[in-house]
């Protein structure tokens, strides 16, 4: 009877089981313990840094605010074809940033990059801006920071010493040029070396061609890959308008080849009244010190048609590599949003130069950008048309105007076509590497890759000694065959300049410790894949809770002789820190015409066929 | 030995009874799967038809507003201003004259530049430009941004040719019309859910262009289409194969899992306009009568077997008895045939509970027919008072049977979504006659002041379901009759407004009375089912408590509004709000009883009814109309009687259609199809039945039948239709 009682128990409690059905479906696994055992190891992220604005106080606020965290930083080329390159190694940085974009350009990227499309990150953005970076599918790899604005600077209390209204179109802006070039002072000057003034320039003088609905259509089949050639009807009033801008202004060949700081010592000195910029030029280069300066929008045949040029500062994305840890993805868009929120786009505007695009951002706009907020107001702010070829070619093609080489928009309109039909320069194998060298930083090796570079760039300069900061390497040196293209990105970026000079021992340890005492600086030491490297000499020195002392400088394991003199060559940025360190030396006199560590990959492996020099162990850090 | 021999004597038999449990525990199992199959299935077929419904609603509003841009662009043709303010002007103009109706919308002018321009001035260069740069004249898309405050849904229009602006010349090239996206509200809205549904607009790339809902927006995602991929799905189905079905048939539906709760979402394209729209429900408030019955059927099921299962470990413990005594085995098949008796009683009355439904339209409205026709001709027969009282009350209680029938079949049919409305050209100004008429009819035997009042429309043909309307209509001034006591009054006004655009006008129906009225806290619940005021002042009032809540989804489903106020020992009045789409009169097809009735002298009919009593009422009031009927018992005879008389022995052919040994859809396809007979292809053969349903009428149409019938027949219906066919 109790067997029976048993089973019937069994089936009344197996009926009652099955009663329930209809239920809901249960969510197993959907909140899953977090399992990660915790250690002592800091997780390391390695994040791309576009230029070397980024090191200024940046990299410092995002070491200071994710102390768990060993970041590595590196100076990537500013394309999205970097990341290309090192997507074929298989080599992405855990964060990427680029101001150079164009969707059409990172869509290649899309298997390599997280979708950010579904995160609380992109939820935070204005839904019109976002919408510009997405793709197709919805998803999104890309966020931007904030509006770097471009246009005319104009040195106001000039325009003030010599009655010369400020301009509120184009033609009272041509009649300022007269007027300044009346008294030899030059009316407009920039630097058309660079290809990002030359389409810059071009766009921006005919923005209300490019902003017309003709204008628009164009762009979006241009963007959409389904035409890939300058519209004629677009086009060409935009080569008439810039030849026009050249004959009013009086460039020529001498403006081609104006470099980077040519123009704005022109600007700082009175010599010029006007320049092309961006707000944070505005605050780099105000005049003659005292001069008050102002930002003006391009201008068009009618106030109604004058427009501010702008991009965004930088981009950025995430690999997709260890994303599928939910662990890792938290901390990898936790130090994005860090990136983005008020805090970071302080550290990156200087909070008063630029326009958020994100909702909860507020950048004030400083006083010399007052001109810019009725514009704002108006959404009369142009985004520059910024494909890796556009770059390229509105350089060729506007230096080909400058130095008389073609005559005619028509001419011009169909140089430019032309280009673009033509394939890609760079593109074939020219070197062999035969040893692969880590950028990793250790405390034993320090950084190989940047020793190697740093060992080869004093033997090809034949200088003494070289200090450069290691993340100028942007990556590991991988053994393999190489195009010119992607042998340039191991050390290319627009911020590394040589600088030549003449050191005592002595001036070498103020070097040395003013450099690793820096902070608020673009050569500034934030953590060790931001210390510097050297080729020559050895460095020990000890890590401290606030940061790096040093302990002794030497020579093959002999005290440096601080009374010799050596020719040394730093490598590094040349504005802030080289003027800042030199300063600190009292040294005047540097040369900063040598070339850059991407010239000596190409004349080493390139020119003469060889191999980088072996790296060695530079450092010794306690 | 004997010890193993007695093991091994009940071991058969234990292991049969647990065979058996198991066998039976998977059955269930079996039948749980295939019910929450069937349950899911019928789920998203019921959401399916929901959105194809707001779908509708959707297209035709949006195709509303596209009428006012055509408007716009050619009220703006030719124009040329001094300057913006001048332009501002016009638009505040434009704005005045076409926008008076549509709350919500604004209109602005764009230039070559992409500046817009707004009744209150230039507001800068539009986010959105981007939007029209595709080639396409005409776009649709959902907008927020910062040029203009609040999100609206924009149609935008390339004019016809470009307007100019001052002396230079700015040219204006589009001419958009911004609706408040809360305005468009009223067209996917839907109250079926209990106010549960979420509603999405999704962009093309998946991505979301505007959410509505009273509650927190569950997916909380840009990328929707992300989202759904990465739901958990309940029936292993997957966002691939939705959006494939989506791609294929426009519309596609699932549940899943979010935040552990179950959801179903429904996805439609809107072709037109680049967009999708998406309904997520929580499963719970999807179909809840259809899950409440499949778990009902469940549980009975499972205690059924749970029953079974028992009787199996009685039958096990018998059949050890029936070891030891040979008389046991006689106790075991008498246990048995008891329990195959159970099993057969069981299943049978589960299979009538799933065929109730279906049933129950046909076989009470067939006895309903008999009850009500032959009460209606007793009453003819000049009785005397005492047998005329009771007819009266047979009459009475009959159509009261049929209000009940007809209320519950209405309620379950409007939640499954299978109600369709049939819009036609129709005078609406007769619809209200008609209802002014049944109601002075309801007031026979009451002392009420009935006042009818309707404006005047020299454009009254629309196209609307007068059926419906003259049900909502009724079932309220039905309610104030019931309601208000005698000596009390009840109006009934009726007027008529001009609606969005010029083919639309809006019908404002109006009715008071001084009855009872009804508390506050009733109000709120008045058009909830089986609502009924508790108080005894209402009890002596009969009803299912189901009027009003058909009533309201009447009204929804056709797109209109219903309001009352009402306060107690004061009275009550309902307002009803319906558009009206506007249509020309000659589309009205128009048959005065009287001469149709004249005209049906010596109409030759063939009716084919299998029931005696539905057939001998039929013949009685046909040939009281002048008509010789000729009856078949069935749809067979139906065929042989036609085909073994010559033509034109028969004008015309009334069918049933439920009849035995061949149904009236048959025996039509039969006449139809005969060889030797070409009159057969052409006799008119109207549908006489008690399948009253929209999808009854078109199966009839299908068959090849040129009109249907509903019983209980209404002579008038009857005499109205075969003399429509006669015309032909």
């Amino acid at each position: 009877m109790k067997k029976l009682l048993s089973l019937l128990l069994a089936v009344v409690t197996a009926a009652t089981m099955l009663t329930g059905c209809g239920g809901q479906s249960s969510n197993s696994g959907a909140t899953g313990e977090n399992s990660t055992p915790q250690t002592d190891k800091k997780e390391k992220v390695v994040v791309a840094c576009w230029g070397n604005q980024m090191l200024d106080t940046y990299t410092q606020y995002l070491c200071d605010l994710f102390p768990q965290v060993e970041f590595e930083f590196v100076l990537a080329t500013n394309s999205t074809d970097y990341y290309r390159f090192r997507a074929d190694h298989d080599d992405m940085p855990d964060i990427l940033s680029v101001r150079r974009f164009a969707l059409k350009d990172a869509v290649l990227l899309k298997d390599y990059l997280y979708d950010l499309s579904n995160t609380e990150l992109a939820a935070t953005y204005y839904g019109s801006y976002l919408d510009s970076y997405t793709y197709d599918d919805g998803s999104v790899n890309w966020l931007p920071t904030c509006a770097e604005v471009d246009g005319l600077i104009i040195n106001k209390t000039l325009f003030d010493e010599y009655n010369v209204p400020i301009p509120t179109d184009y033609a009272s802006f041509v009649a300022a040029c007269e007027a300044f070039e009346a008294v030899g002072i030059r009316s407009f000057v920039s630097d058309f070396a660079a290809d990002y003034t030359c389409m810059e320039v071009l766009q921006g003088a005919s923005i209300p061609m490019l902003q017309s609905i003709e204008g628009r259509k164009w762009r979006q089949q241009y963007e959409s890959g389904a035409t890939h050639e300058l519209s004629e009807e677009v086009w060409l009033p935009i080569f008439e308008n810039f030849f026009d801008f050249k004959e009013n202004v009086g460039l020529g060949a001498e403006d081609a080849a104006y470099p980077n700081r040519t123009p704005k010592d022109m600007f700082s000195e009175g010599k010029a009244a006007m320049f092309r910029g961006t707000g944070a030029d505005v605050i780099t280069f105000p005049g003659r010190g005292q001069d008050e300066v102002l930002l003006l929008p391009y201008f068009g045949q009618t106030e109604q048609d004058n427009w501010y040029l702008t991009y965004p500062t930088f981009q950025i994305a995430a690999s997709n590599k260890g994303m599928d840890d939910p662990d890792r993805e938290k901390l990898i868009l936790d130090i994005m949003a860090a990136m983005v929120n008020q805090q970071g786009q302080d550290h990156i505007s200087y909070g008063k130069n630029m326009v958020p695009y994100k909702k909860d951002v507020t950048l004030e706009l400083m006083p010399e950008m007052d001109n810019l907020k009725p514009y704002v107001e108006e959404n009369k702010l142009y985004i520059r048309l910024a494909s890796n070829e556009m770059f390229r070619i509105s350089k060729d093609v506007v230096q080909m105007i400058l130095n008389g080489e073609v005559q005619t928009a028509k001419e011009a309109l169909a140089a430019f076509n032309k280009e673009l039909a033509g394939e890609e320069p760079g593109t074939e194998i020219v070197a062999h590497i035969d040893t692969y060298y880590s950028n990793d930083f250790t405390p034993e090796h320090g950084n190989q890759a940047a020793s190697a570079i740093a060992n080869t760039m004093r033997k090809l300069s034949g200088v003494d000694l070289v200090f450069m900061q290691a993340c100028y390497v942007a990556n590991d040196i991988y053994a393999g065959d190489y195009s010119q293209k992607d042998l340039a990105y191991i050390a290319k970026n627009d911020g590394g300049w040589p600088g030549l000079m003449e050191l005592t021992g002595d001036q070498i340890y103020t070097l040395v410790e003013t450099t690793l005492s820096m902070t608020g600086n673009r050569g500034a030491v934030c953590n060790d894949s931001t210390l510097y490297v050297s080729s020559g000499f050895e460095m020990d020195m000890t890590k401290t809770d606030s940061g790096y002392t040093l302990n002794a400088l030497t020579m093959e394991g002999k005290e440096l002789d601080r009374s010799a003199t050596y020719s040394f060559l730093i490598y590094g940025e040349r504005d802030w820190y080289m003027s800042t360190v030199m300063e600190e030396m009292g040294v005047s006199e540097v040369d900063t015409t040598g070339p850059k560590a991407e010239n000596y990959l190409m004349q080493c492996l390139v020119e003469q066929g060889g191999q980088l020099e072996a790296p060695t162990d530079y450092i010794i850090l306690r | 030995m004997k010890e193993r021999k007695q093991t091994t004597k009940y071991l058969l038999p234990a292991v049969f009874a647990m065979i058996q449990v198991v066998v039976l525990a998977s059955g269930i199992l079996f039948m749980r799967n295939s019910l929450m199959k069937l349950t899911i299935e019928e789920r998203s077929s019921q959401l399916e038809e929901m959105v194809t419904q707001i779908q509708a609603n959707l297209d035709s509003g949006l195709q509303t507003h596209w009428n006012l841009v055509a408007g716009l662009n050619n009220a703006v043709q030719g124009n040329h201003s001094k300057n913006s303010q001048d332009v501002s002007d016009n638009i505040a103009h434009m704005e005045n004259d076409f926008c008076t109706d549509l709350y919500g919308c604004r209109v602005m002018l764009l230039d070559e530049q992409g500046t817009a321009y707004l009744s209150d001035g230039p507001a800068g260069i539009w986010y959105d430009i981007s939007h029209l740069l595709d080639g396409e004249k005409r776009h649709t898309f959902v907008s927020e941004t910062d040029t203009i405050d609040g999100s609206f849904l924009v149609f935008s229009q390339e004019l016809d040719s470009p307007i100019t602006m001052g002396e230079d010349h700015v040219r204006f090239t589009h001419i958009v019309l911004l609706k408040d996206i809360q305005t468009v509200k009223q067209y996917y809205t839907t109250t079926t859910y209990g106010g549960s549904a979420a509603t999405y607009v999704i962009k093309k790339n998946g991505t979301l262009a505007y959410f509505d809902a009273d509650d927190d927006d569950v997916i909380g995602a840009r990328n929707i289409y992300k989202a759904l991929e990465e739901a958990e799905y309940v029936q292993g189905r997957s966002f691939d194969m939705i959006k494939e079905q989506l791609d294929r048939d426009g519309i596609a539906a699932a549940n899943i899992m979010l935040n552990q709760t179950e959801y179903y979402y429904c996805l439609t394209s809107l072709d037109n306009y680049d967009m999708t729209l998406m309904l997520l429900i929580p499963a719970d408030c999807v179909a809840v009568s259809t899950m409440d019955m499949m778990n009902s059927a469940i549980r009975t099921g499972v205690i059924f077997i749970s029953a079974m299962a028992l009787l199996i470990l009685l039958v096990f413990f018998s059949l050890i008895k029936v070891q030891r005594s040979s008389q046991m085995v006689k106790l075991e098949q008498e246990t048995n045939k008891e329990l195959n008796q159970l099993r057969m009683v069981a299943e049978s009355a589960n299979a009538a509970k799933s065929t109730f439904l279906n049933n129950m339209s046909h076989d009470i409205r067939t006895p309903m027919n008999a009850i009500i026709g032959f009460t209606n001709i007793a009453l003819k027969q000049d009785p005397n008072p005492e047998v005329r009282a009771c007819l009266d009350k047979i009459s009475d209680s009959s159509e009261h049977l049929l209000t009940l029938i007809n209320d519950v079949l209405d309620i379950s049919r409007i939640e499954s979504g299978k109600i369709q409305f049939m819009p036609a050209p129709v005078d609406i100004t007769e619809v209200a006659d008609t209802v002014a008429n049944i109601t002075q009819g309801f007031l026979s035997d009451r002392e009420l002041n009935f006042n009818f009042a309707q404006a005047t429309l020299e454009a009254p043909y629309v196209l609307a379901d007068a059926v419906r309307i003259r049900e909502v209509l009724v079932n309220i001034l039905g309610n104030a009759v019931k309601f208000t006591n005698d000596g009390g009054t009840i109006t009934f006004d009726v007027s008529y407004h001009p609606g969005a655009d010029e083919q639309h006008i809006v019908a404002c129906y109006s009715i008071a009375d001084t009855g009872v009225g009804m508390s506050e806290e009733f109000i709120e619940h008045i058009f909830d089912e089986f609502s009924q005021e508790e108080n005894s002042a209402r009890t002596k009032y009969k009803g299912t408590g189901l009027g009003m809540a058909i009533t309201k989804r009447y009204v929804d489903l056709m797109g209109g509004t219903i309001c009352v106020e009402s306060k107690k020992g004061i009275g009550s009045t309902f307002i009803v709000e319906l558009p009206l789409e506007l249509t020309g009169g000659e589309k009205v097809r128009k048959q005065d009883v009287s001469s149709a009735t004249a005209k049906l002298n010596g109409v030759k009919i063939l009716l084919a009814e299998d029931n005696d009593l539905n057939a001998e009422i039929a013949t009685i009031q046909l040939e009281e109309c002048g008509m010789r009927v000729t009856r078949a018992a069935d749809g067979k005879e139906a065929v042989e009687v036609f085909a073994n008389h010559p033509a034109a022995t028969f004008d015309i052919i009334l069918m049933d259609v439920m009849m035995p040994t061949m149904n009236g859809y048959e025996a039509t396809k039969a006449i139809r199809s005969l060889d030797d007979r070409p009159d057969g292809r052409t006799i008119p053969i109207i549908a006489m039945t008690a399948n009253a349903f929209a999808e009854d009428v078109q199966a009839s149409l299908d068959a090849g039948m040129n009109g249907h019938l509903s019983k209980p027949i209404v002579m008038d219906e009857v005499v109205r239709t075969i003399a429509g066919n006669l015309e032909r």
